[in-house]
């Protein structure tokens, strides 16, 4: 019945219909999460984003990757959310591939996760945000040092602050 | 009448008496078929088709564009030029015996047929109407002053034979083994002996107006756009009905095409674009009735299209010259010839359309207009191509060119006429092309829809799979037209997998939320046509999904289409199913009467 109302003409209907469907582990329901990125309506397919998020949908990366290319702000929060050690590699070689807003966005909100790890896989989302130029990497980077205690050391928030330092130190 | 007036006229007609009277005048007899046999029987006609020059060559003259333009003289045999030169040029060229002739500057000029070289040059005052040759004479035609004037001149000296004047307007001379043949005031046609001058008699065409006249070594013929006759006896009865009348069926979408030069027309005097618009054609002689087509038909040239019809009117084949346009066209008889822009000749069989030559003259410049003298001539057809109808009418309807935009529709429209996927895929193509001009857009739904034709269910599924993706950025490409084309497969027995397979791709579209009410009505309507009875499960949870949904639920147009495939097509259940949909407090008004007013319309 979620699916039907996921194809229903009202978009608010078919956005509820996706964030409900989110957590079903059926194979149709995780079809028709992946099946919302397509909407042509922008809010649907945050909710599909979210939803790919929220019920772990691999099958949704693609899709998501697409959506980033497009720059849209949900696929990004969406394969942040997804992200592990493999996945998050996988989104740092998209640079140069899609928006460096869209990336910076995505990575950012990797390291915000506070289950995401190890540190060696923080310090590789750290040095990717690191190659990009676009403002939104330096704020990411600035983020997380701030969201990130000093103590115990952890060496992605030192290789953060090496980068940050390197960027604003010549600035007066 | 008073005396006074009475007197006046007296006067004025003894002063139109005085000098001698113009050869082409009001009051001569006409349509005296004694007279008229007895001209035509003057003329010198070959026992078979054959070209005006004394060589017995097929020829050809082509201009090119320059200042001065640029004669090149080929001998249709051959692959090389006879010769070419610079000419002043303002006028088409004629062809003589021995001599080409041709207004060059104020002067007509002839030129030796065989090297190029001036022969002999006359002064023209006034306005140019036109010339014609044949073996022995020149003849011109101008108008200066009040004065309209035929005169003829001598092929080898230019010596001025004769001359013949007229007191209202004459149109360019045709030349035909001996005759001249003078149109007058639009009306007559006179025949003129070329030795002496002497107008042998004049033929009036009661219901046509004479514009047009075009002669081949054998036959000549006479009319206007609106129909053609053919010259002989009978045409002394100034009637269609007991004339060699007839007419090609040029369709609208070719409605420049003409029968032949405008003798009127001073445009027409050099080469024109009227050049590229022409109907091409011979006539069976034949004693009684109407005209008949040689060869079963005609062709049209239009620019850069050859399109030979039947008789009837039925398109047989066509030709499309590649990139550039054909600037010259003739028939021959045997032939028809036909030289491109940038000297391509190429030679068509008349009935079959199979293209017997296509040969680079490489003339060395662009060409803007040719005269053929080949009459009878056909090339040596061992390596004819067979004519590509279908392949031409596709390209021609997929042609950029805008000029040919109603062209394209005709093509479209014959083409339609054959069944099969493939032609199905071109209508598709049309719909779904967004440079494609909106009239041939229009034409393409219309003859879509009205196709019923079972071998194209598999093409129309696969335009079926094009859907809303954001991703991939597309969009269903002419849905209510395929649609609509699958519905009026309703009763063809189609295969059970294609039915299936419709059926399949018809369900997305229905469920597709971005689907809107006026395509889902032929999407219901279709599924309904093929489905038979199993497209009411996927219908039922249609209406259900949508019931209260204030797009769908509120478009009167949907809510007749759902409520007609269930109530109509559907059993009890479906029926059942109506009854709860219309109990329900939230389905949409318009839907809920819909579904009343069906209901109450059954006996059930």
């Amino acid at each position: 019945m979620l699916a039907r109302y996921a194809g229903h003409h009202a978009p608010n209907v078919r956005a509820a219909a996706l964030a409900a469907i989110a957590t079903y582990p059926d194979p149709a329901a995780r079809a028709v999460v992946v099946a919302g990125l397509h909407d042509p309506v922008a809010s649907v397919r945050a909710a599909a984003a979210s939803a790919a998020a929220a019920g772990r949908v691999r099958e949704a990366e693609d899709a998501l990757f697409a959506l980033l290319a497009k720059g849209e702000a949900s696929a990004a929060l969406a394969l942040a959310g997804l992200a592990d050690a493999d996945l998050s590699r996988k989104i740092a070689d998209h640079f140069g591939q899609v928006p460096e807003a869209s990336l910076a966005a995505c990575l950012g909100a990797i390291l915000r996760r506070v289950d995401f790890g190890p540190d060696t896989a923080r310090v590789e989302v750290v040095r990717a945000l690191g190659k990009l130029t676009d403002p939104s990497a330096t704020h990411a980077l600035t983020d997380y040092i701030d969201a990130t205690p000093k103590n115990p050391p952890r060496p992605s928030r030192a290789e953060a602050e090496k980068l940050v330092e390197a960027r604003v130190g010549g600035a007066p | 009448m008073t005396r006074t007036s009475a007197a006046w006229l007296l006067a004025i007609l003894a002063l139109a008496s005085c000098g001698p009277k113009p050869t082409f005048r009001l009051t001569t007899a006409d349509n005296d078929r004694t007279a008229l046999t007895s001209a035509l029987a003057k003329r010198q006609v070959p026992s078979s088709p054959a070209p005006v020059n004394s060589a017995g060559k097929p020829r050809a003259f082509l201009v090119l564009s320059g200042k001065p333009p640029t004669i090149v003289a080929y001998d249709l045999d051959a692959t090389t030029p006879l010769w070419r030169t610079p000419a002043d040029l303002d006028s088409r060229i004629w062809v003589g015996g021995d001599f080409i002739v041709a207004r060059e500057g104020h002067a007509l000029v002839a030129r030796d047929q065989t090297r190029g070289a001036v022969r002999w040059r006359v002064d023209l005052p006034g306005d140019f109407i036109g010339a014609a040759a044949d073996r022995e004479r020149a003849y011109a035609t101008i108008h200066d002053g009040a004065r309209w004037r035929l005169a003829a001149f001598d092929g080898a000296s230019g010596k001025e034979l004769w001359h013949a004047d007229a007191d209202g307007k004459l149109g360019a001379p045709v030349a035909q083994d001996g005759l001249v043949y003078s149109p007058y005031l639009s009306q007559w046609l006179g025949l003129v002996d070329g030795k002496t001058g002497e107008q042998l008699t004049r033929v009036r065409a009661r219901e046509d107006e004479i514009a047009i006249v075009r002669a081949t070594s054998q036959v000549a013929y006479y009319g206007s756009k609106r129909g053609l006759y053919r010259l002989d006896a009978r045409s002394a009865s100034g009637t269609r009905a007991d004339s060699t009348f007839g007419r090609a069926v040029i369709p609208a979408e070719l409605d420049r095409a003409s029968y032949g030069r405008d003798t009127y027309d001073p445009v027409q005097v050099s080469y024109s674009a009227a050049d590229r618009t022409r109907v091409l054609y011979a006539a069976e002689p034949i004693d009684t009735g109407a005209f008949v087509f040689a060869s079963g038909g005609y062709a049209i040239h239009y620019f850069r299209y050859m399109l030979g019809f039947t008789s009837a009117g039925e398109l047989r084949w066509a030709y499309s010259h590649p990139r550039v346009e054909l600037v010259a066209s003739d028939d021959t008889g045997a032939a028809l010839v036909a030289i491109s822009a940038t000297g391509e000749l190429v030679a068509l069989d008349p009935k079959s359309g199979a293209r017997l030559l296509s040969r680079a003259l490489s003339p060395g410049g662009s060409v803007i207009g040719a005269t053929f003298d080949a009459d009878g001539w056909a090339p040596d057809a061992h390596d004819a191509q067979p004519a590509q109808t279908s392949a031409v009418l596709s390209g021609i309807v997929a042609d950029r060119d805008a000029r040919f935009d109603r062209v394209k529709e005709l093509a479209l429209v014959t083409l339609a006429k054959q069944p099969g996927g493939e032609v199905t895929k071109v209508l598709i193509d049309v719909l779904a092309d967004p440079r494609a001009p909106q009239a041939l857009k229009d034409r393409a739904s219309d003859l879509l829809v009205v196709r019923a034709d079972p071998d194209s269910l598999p093409v129309l599924v696969a335009q079926l799979a094009q859907r809303t993706d954001y991703i991939a950025g597309t969009e269903p490409q002419a849905l209510p037209q395929v649609a609509r084309s699958i519905a009026g497969l309703a009763g063809a027995a189609l295969a059970p997998d294609r039915a299936e397979a419709a059926l399949t791709a018809l369900r997305a579209h229905l469920d597709a939320p971005t689907t809107q009410a006026p395509d889902l009505v032929f999407v219901i309507a279709a599924m309904v046509a093929i489905g038979h009875g199993s497209e009411r499960p996927a219908l039922v949870s249609h209406l259900w999904l949508n019931h209260a949904a204030d797009e769908l639920g509120g478009d009167p147009a949907w809510a007749q289409a759902i409520v007609h495939a269930l109530a109509d097509h559907g059993g009890p259940g479906e029926r059942e199913v109506l009854r709860q949909v219309a109990a329900d407090p939230r389905t949409k008004p318009p839907l809920a009467s819909a579904v009343r007013d069906a209901l109450a319309a059954r006996s059930d």
